[in-house]
């Protein structure tokens, strides 16, 4: 790093001098400055929020621990070494272009007895890498990285960090930015995450491109304090795009940190978005809120895939609003440990009629850990031929795990196809039973059931590396387990 | 005011039902409540700690209720509106009579009832089911105070006690203080504090150790005034071994302006011992019905809640069984009924802190004409209660596009062996089984009341004939406007 500079801001001290210094700071341009100046106004008038109200009974909003943290913003433009010292988890760097990865999780594999073995050969390692065709990467609230492969930039594909993107593609961002998907004012979390938001990535897929790469942003935290980090991606009519955003951090970090990240997805008409999200953080002193919401467009497709792993508290709430004829399939898989607490809220609103959606969100739970899965399927007054299903399933694997599943319905129509259910249960006797019958031993026979309860979330990512990664991630949390 | 308060406590008053004992501390009356010259007393509307005062004292009630009351209010005046379910911030709790006595004292038979309201039992046909031995004892609650009062003889001899709850308070002091709050405490809700403060009327059952009650004990809950307010309270112990079945209707006159009915009911199961609590609540629509409603189930105990809402205006409901026992199973079956400017929000809860504890919710709803039903359920499972299972299972029927129906379940699970499962759908009634129907020469109107009486069979078949009958009547009343 040449200039260590970090600055740092208080909740305390956040009036419109230490915004417009900040925005300064940030080489923003002048209607971001304005965007910052109206959600701070909003801001004052929002009531923040409390473990008092049902949208914040299961998290408390003070995890985000925004009294004692500084809100940090390396200054860093793209390219700089912001990333520079850092030590990272082995395994944690998914979308690292070029470089080995999971090198000594390798071990991690081969120490879990190779329960499942999906043709993981010698080149097991490089299988679980993902070569993407754009990454952004942003280091505690500052790009450090922007890449794009250039037939996709011929194809006009913009890739983007966030301060560029307002400078340069102001006539793209400017009307979107945190006003139709994500509207600032619509609460307090967001209203704060508008005026303080210091770094992220802007994708554009013009109408009609198919991107068949998957495209990565990365979040990484390196240090304590809270950065507010977000994602707009625009894909235009008849578009399609893969978008992996992967969270992670060292396992050991200086101090509580806290991620704030919003990403909104504007899904065009007849236009295929898929998006994955990994919240992989490696310490849990990392705790996370993330918002994710999805407006797609008559037929527009939208599929989300939520997979939390890592972290202290995380909270991952994707919202998905349908127009006419839109599907969208939300799919999840959980897997927390010991001092894990993860909230998983999903909204999935039909807002015209004919639309599609399920949801399909699964959770293993080991020692005093805990899942909270909050559904809410909204099905507005005139959202007729609506065709909706919510599942939700919790794998209880310790005496001492908390889960809970909340599948809501509103519905407002009767020309309606609904249903939800969940189900919270531990490994069946009776298959353990019928596996060691066959000779398999107790314990890789548990985890055996443990892998089929995942599998049926696993078989529906289509990124084979993503696929791989997680299956590894899982034997690893697994072969924790065994450990005890 | 205050003088001729006491003025009036100085005239001589040979007709006073229930004297104020010398030792009651009057001083904080303000208000003539117990002019002696009527002795069915001036009604004042409004609720303060005087008006509370009035009503132990009138009720000669000992200290330590005096006390309960107080301290309730208070309670009470701490607690939020619940900002969730229906909208209750309508509610003006100073228009609204906290207690009316309609009659001089409890009736030894139907004939020496005051004519009108010997007439409006008559016409709700409950003589005529006590003159047949339908039931085994009889209580006619009319505004805030129980106007009959009858039990068999035979089961009186066994020593099955069914008083009123204030005759119970008067005779039973021991048995009632032993039992009384112990489910509810007065500080467990806004409404269950607001019906400790000013609790008037309810049942009272003991039923001795190993005493089977084979028919239903019953109870009519009558409002006939204005902006009336009924609190109830109903305090049912069977102890070990002994079963009873109550059942309780409830009806008022529609006026212009809004009543409200509060109860709180209360009802311990004794280890192997079998309680059912069956309720048909057909208050007018313009009643808000808030009600608390718990059970505690000992060891090898069964309790369960019938609970039928047709009426009132909002209803907020959400009966509930705590297992406290291993092998104590609990159930609540609910059907509501929600038509235009109603809003059913009923549901059900059960609490699991035992091993082996087993339960069942099944809850049927039906909206038409712009009615709203929400089904709110909670499932908890505490630590160390191994063995549970429980399933849940909620159906919505929607008639037209104008109605809504909501289901906000909870599944709460702290323990790793349980077996949880919940599941709802949603839907219209078929074109084609309308079809079918029709083509055997029904009228739209009827195949429609068939389905839906078909809808609700799993609940209806569980009622006494009676009130099946009744059940399948109102229904059917209800839908004649449904269909065009």
């Amino acid at each position: 790093m040449t200039e260590t500079s970090i600055e740092t801001l208080t909740l305390r001290g956040l009036d419109e001098a230490a915004v417009t210094a900040w925005s300064e700071a940030l080489g923003d341009p002048g209607w971001l400055r304005a965007r910052r100046l109206e959600a701070l106004a909003a801001l004052d008038k929002l009531e923040r929020p409390t473990n008092r109200e049902e949208a914040w009974r299961f998290t408390d909003p003070k995890r985000a621990g925004l009294d004692r943290h500084r809100i940090v913003r390396h200054a860093g433009r793209p390219d700089a070494a912001g990333a520079e010292g850092v030590v990272l988890t082995p395994g944690q760097a998914l979308l690292t272009p070029g470089q080995a990865v999971l090198t000594p999780g390798q071990a991690v594999l081969t120490q879990g007895q190779a329960v499942l073995d999906h043709g993981r050969g010698p080149g097991g390692a490089a299988a679980t890498r993902l070569d993407p065709g754009g990454l952004v990467t942003t280091v505690d609230g500052a790009t450090t990285e922007v890449a794009l492969a250039g037939d996709l930039a011929a194809r006009g594909v913009i890739l983007t960090d966030l301060a560029t993107a307002a400078r340069e593609h102001a006539g793209l961002v400017e009307p979107r930015f945190m006003t139709t998907a994500a509207p600032f004012a619509d609460d307090w979390f967001l209203a704060l995450h508008a005026t303080l938001v210091t770094a992220g990535a802007f994708l554009y897929v013009p109408r009609g491109v198919e991107v068949e790469v998957p495209i990565g942003a990365e979040f990484r935290r390196t240090t304590a304090g809270a950065t507010f980090a977000h994602t707009l991606v625009v894909v235009e009519e008849g578009a399609s795009l893969t978008l992996v955003q992967q969270h992670d951090s060292p396992e050991v970090i200086d101090g509580p940190a806290f991620h704030h990240g919003v990403t909104e997805l504007l899904v065009g008409p007849g236009a295929s978005v898929q998006h994955l999200s990994l919240q992989e953080w490696g310490s849990e002193r990392v705790n996370h809120f993330g918002v994710q919401r999805a407006e797609v467009a008559r037929q527009g497709r939208f599929r989300s895939f939520v997979v939390t792993l890592g972290g202290g508290v995380v909270r991952v709430s994707p919202d998905v609003v349908l127009r006419e004829g839109a599907e969208a399939d939300l799919l999840g898989a959980v897997f927390a440990d010991e001092g894990q607490k993860f909230e998983h809220r999903a909204t999935v609103t039909h807002a015209e009629p004919h639309a599609r959606s399920t949801l399909l969100y699964k959770a293993g739970l080991l020692g005093g850990s805990r899942n909270i899965f909050n559904g809410n399927l909204i099905i507005c007054p005139g959202a007729r031929g609506t065709d909706a299903a919510q599942t939700m399933r919790n794998l209880v694997l310790s005496r001492h795990a908390h889960a809970e599943a909340n599948p809501f319905l509103e519905i407002l129509n009767s020309d309606v196809k609904a249903a939800h259910a969940a189900a919270t249960g531990r490994v069946d006797d009776l298959h353990l039973f019928y596996l060691q019958s066959r000779g398999v031993p107790r314990e890789v026979a548990r985890r055996l059931v443990v892998f089929g309860f995942f599998e049926e979330i696993l078989a529906q990512v289509t990124v084979p590396a993503v696929r791989r990664r997680l299956e590894a991630a899982l034997e690893a949390e697994l072969a924790k387990e065994v450990g005890r | 005011m205050a003088t001729e308060a006491r003025d009036l406590q100085l005239q001589p008053s040979p007709e006073r039902i229930n004297p104020v004992p010398e030792d009651v501390d009057l001083g904080a009356y303000k208000f003539g409540w117990h002019d002696p010259v009527h002795s069915v007393f001036t009604p004042k509307r409004g609720l303060s700690h005087d008006v509370v005062e009035e009503i132990s004292a009138m009720k000669s009630e000992p200290e330590w209720m005096r006390k309960f009351r107080h301290k309730a209010l208070d309670a009470f005046y701490r607690k939020p509106m619940p900002q969730w379910g229906g909208d209750l911030n309508t509610i003006d709790f100073d228009n609204i009579y906290y207690f009316l006595r309609a009659t001089e004292k409890q009736a030894e038979s139907w004939e020496d009832l005051p004519a009108d309201i010997k007439n409006t039992y008559d016409r709700l046909g409950i003589p005529e089911a006590e003159k047949q031995r339908l039931v085994s004892g009889v209580a006619a609650q009319y505004e805030s105070e129980v106007v009959y009062h009858k039990v068999r003889e035979d089961l009186e001899a066994q020593g099955v006690i069914f008083l009123d709850t204030d005759a119970a308070l008067r005779e039973r002091e021991d048995l009632f203080r032993e039992h009384f709050a112990t489910v509810i405490p007065a500080a467990d809700n806004k409404f269950s504090a607001l019906n400790s403060a000013v609790w008037s009327g309810g049942s009272f059952i003991w039923i001795p150790e190993g005493v089977h009650v084979d028919i239903p004990l019953q109870a009519y809950f009558r409002i006939n005034s204005q902006n009336m307010g009924q609190f109830e309270r109903t305090l049912i112990i069977a102890e070990p071994g002994s079963s009873v079945h109550y059942v309780e209707g409830c009806t008022a006159p529609i006026y212009s302006s809004d009543s409200l009915h509060s109860a709180v009911v209360e009802i311990i199961v004794k280890p192997h011992a079998k309680v059912r609590y069956t309720t048909i609540q057909n208050w007018s629509t313009n009643v808000y019905n808030l009600v608390t409603k718990r059970a505690a189930a000992y060891e090898g105990a069964t309790m369960e809640w019938i609970d039928g809402n047709i009426g009132s205006k909002l209803t907020m409901k959400y009966p509930a069984v705590l297992l406290l026992g291993e092998h104590a199973h609990g159930e609540i079956l609910s059907v509501a009924f929600a038509g235009d400017g109603q809003h059913q929000d009923a549901g059900a809860k059960l609490t699991f802190a035992a091993p082996n504890t087993t339960g069942q919710i099944v809850s049927k709803s039906i909206s038409r004409d712009g009615g709203r039903t929400s089904y709110r359920g909670l499932i908890k499972v505490e630590e160390d209660s191994p063995g549970v299972r429980v399933n849940v299972r909620c159906d919505a029927l929607l008639l037209d596009e104008q109605s809504r129906s909501d289901t906000y379940p909870y599944n709460d699970v702290k323990e790793e062996d349980v077996t949880l499962g919940h599941e709802a759908t949603v839907s219209k009634i078929g074109d084609d089984q309308l079809f079918y129907l029709r083509s055997r020469g029904l009228s739209e109107a009827e195949a429609t009341a068939m389905i839906v009486r078909g809808f609700i069979e799993p609940i209806s078949k569980e009622l006494p004939m009676e009130y099946a009958l009744e059940l399948n009547r109102l229904i059917s009343l209800q839908m004649e406007g449904a269909v065009g």
